[in-house]
């Protein structure tokens, strides 16, 4: 038992509907995020994010594999899942009632009504003065900073949000961001953050998945992902020649009178010597750290994914 | 489970709409006609004055209207529809909000459904209550202006008779009740529609009370006229049965249905309507164990 492991996901597979609507979203997907650390989930639209957070708390069951929080599985455990909170999906809530009496009836259902914190997250979250109107009356983003209140109102270990930015403006932004790197620094509690905004989780995640087409791509330590994978650009001449031998083993193209080789920074000497053997003319190297952008783009496949 | 009461009490009070068309329609209803049947015009126009004076009516009659209006076939079925619409909404509504993420984390959905039923029911029992005490309370203004009687004296009332009568009544409407709403539960959370939920609770209780029809055809064509003794483990005879046994001493054959000779103790009706809660209770409770919240 790994207890320093707030999230594990072991092999977990979901496929909604039968036969001809089948849809596998999510894809055997084994995955662990350790304790006191913003993980962010990374993945184009229905990648299978939302998918993954819903069976992570429990609200939609795996075909196969298993969720498990703090080394405990998930399904039918809520005691467990008092630890966690969670704005899944846009933020949606009572119409009929005013955010405060929302948060009121969220902490009751779970047993920890105390108006006192329910105004401090107010507050945090910027709806202390629009907290009293309802909710039927609230623009997207203004419910979105109240699912985030409404996500921390039991002080959990490990908080889930997905796409917690989505509908708010540039300050809501920022405010999100700085507010989930605290909720790490200074209150020691795990993020694990869905988005398919590169910028954000680059500016926030200490590591990152990137998933596609219901499977997990990419995992890793964003300093180190962005290293690892670099972009070498090579001016050579007869450049077909040269792409005929590059392409086996780096994913390569031409453009322009440019190679662009996929490849570690750690594989350009061998590149150059394969290069050199073949009597191709180099008459330029360059290496480009890639952002997390590109990253994503190779990993999932560019914009077809 | 207090937890989720509370929870729970507070918000389906503080949807106004639903809570003021579906279930305050009920005492609110009662008091608009009592005050402009009954008195308004009484005050204003003489003729009617005398009408009102001439009335006898009882409180003991009063203070069971409402209930026995509700049960009975088809007036009752149609009566309960705003509380099944209620039911439906404290159910499906958390779908069409898309609020179940929120509430579902951290309690147990068995608890989170039997919350849900015991305040909506609570809910409506108290609505009832106070539309029984308005109609009696009218009465009572309208013969104190009318200056007519309204009996019988308390000293007069057996009530070794009547509260038996007064409580069998209540039970009875309340245990049908009960059953609606439970089922009502059910399609709202298969469904996850209120309207869908509303239209088909009511279509199964007239089905469900209809059958003894589809039962007397069907054993008149094949010749079996003990197929009809079918209608005993519905929970319409059995309702009806436990009402004839308190009210009246001996079991019911609904009015003389012929080949309805298994009528039953009043033990096993009991049982049987209680089976049905339960039953129907716990079906919810597994179904929504099992169900995907894509919402
Ligand atoms: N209830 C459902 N029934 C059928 N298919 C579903 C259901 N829920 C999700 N899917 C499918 O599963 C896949 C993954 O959806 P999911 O919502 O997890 O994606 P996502 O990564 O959250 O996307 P987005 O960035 O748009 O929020 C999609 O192809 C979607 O169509
Ligand atoms: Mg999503």
């Amino acid at each position: 038992m790994s207890q320093n492991f707030a999230i594990q996901l072991e092999n977990v597979s979901k496929t909604f509907g039968r036969r001809r609507k089948r849809v596998e979203a999510v894809r055997h997907l084994s995955l662990e995020v350790a304790a006191g650390q913003v993980f962010g989930f990374l993945g184009p639209n229905g990648a299978g994010k939302s998918t993954t957070i819903r069976m992570m708390m429990d609200l939609i069951r795996p075909s196969t594999g298993t969720v498990l929080l703090y080394g405990r599985p998930v399904q039918n455990n809520p005691p467990l899942l008092q630890k966690v909170g969670a704005l899944v999906e846009g933020a949606a809530f009572y119409d009929f009632l005013t955010g405060r009496k929302n948060l009121e009836v969220l902490a009751r259902t779970r047993g920890c009504y105390d108006p006192q914190r329910g105004q401090t997250l107010l507050a945090q979250v910027g709806m202390a003065d629009r907290a009293d109107r309802k909710v039927s009356g609230y623009s997207t983003g203004m419910k979105q900073r109240l699912g985030l209140a409404a996500a921390l109102l039991h002080d959990p270990d490990l908080v889930i949000l997905d796409e917690p930015t989505n509908g708010l403006d540039p300050a809501g932004i920022q405010d999100v961001r700085l507010f989930v790197r605290d909720l790490v620094e200074k209150q020691g509690k795990t993020v694990f953050l869905s988005s398919h905004m590169l910028s954000e989780v680059e500016q926030v995640c200490d590591q990152v998945g990137i998933i596609s087409n219901g499977r997990l791509v990419q995992t890793g330590n964003v300093a180190d992902l962005l290293s690892s994978q670099a972009m070498i650009r090579l001016e050579v001449l007869p450049l077909a020649r040269a792409l005929g031998l590059l392409l086996p083993k780096w994913p390569t193209v031409a453009n322009g009178r440019w190679l662009e080789v996929q490849a570690a920074r750690e594989h350009v000497p061998e590149i150059v010597q394969q290069l050199v053997a073949a009597e191709v003319q180099i008459f330029q190297v360059a290496v480009q750290q890639q952002s997390l952008e590109a990253l994503f783009l190779a990993a999932t496949g560019g914009a077809d994914a | 489970m207090r937890n989720a009461l509370s929870a729970e009490w507070r918000k389906l009070l503080g949807h106004t709409r639903a809570f003021s068309f579906l279930v305050l329609i009920f005492p609110v209803g009662a008091l608009i006609i009592t005050l402009m049947i009954d008195i308004l015009p009484g005050l204003l126009i003489p003729d009617l004055r005398e009408f009102n004076a001439a009335r006898t009516r009882t409180w003991t009659d009063d203070l069971l209207m409402v209930w026995t209006l509700l049960t009975g076939f088809p007036g009752g079925t149609f009566l309960q529809m705003p509380f099944i619409a209620f039911i439906a909404v404290a159910f499906a509504g958390e779908f069409q909000w898309g609020t179940w993420k929120n509430i579902l984390p951290g309690q147990s959905r068995t608890v989170l459904v039997l919350a849900k039923f015991i305040v909506s029911i609570t809910l409506i029992l108290l609505a009832l209550l106070a539309t029984s005490l308005i109609v009696a309370g009218g009465s009572w203004l309208s013969s104190i202006l009318f200056d007519s009687s309204y009996g019988p004296p308390v000293a007069e009332v057996d009530f070794a008779s009547y509260l038996p009568d007064y409580f069998s009544q209540i039970l009875v409407t309340f245990a049908s009740l009960t059953i609606s709403a439970a089922i009502a539960a059910l399609i709202a959370l298969y469904s996850r529609s209120v309207m869908a939920a509303v239209l088909l609770t009511v279509g199964v209780s007239i089905v469900e009370f209809a059958s003894i029809l589809l039962l007397l055809v069907v054993s008149g064509i094949l010749n079996r006229p003990n197929l009809v003794n079918v209608f005993v483990v519905t929970p319409s005879y059995n309702l009806e049965n436990i009402r004839s046994w308190i009210l009246d001493g001996v079991g019911s054959n609904v009015g003389g249905i012929p080949g309805l000779t298994a009528v039953q103790p009043l033990s096993t009706s009991i049982l049987i309507v209680t089976g049905w809660l339960v039953g129907l209770l716990l079906a919810t409770a597994v179904l929504f164990n099992r169900q995907d919240i894509n919402s």
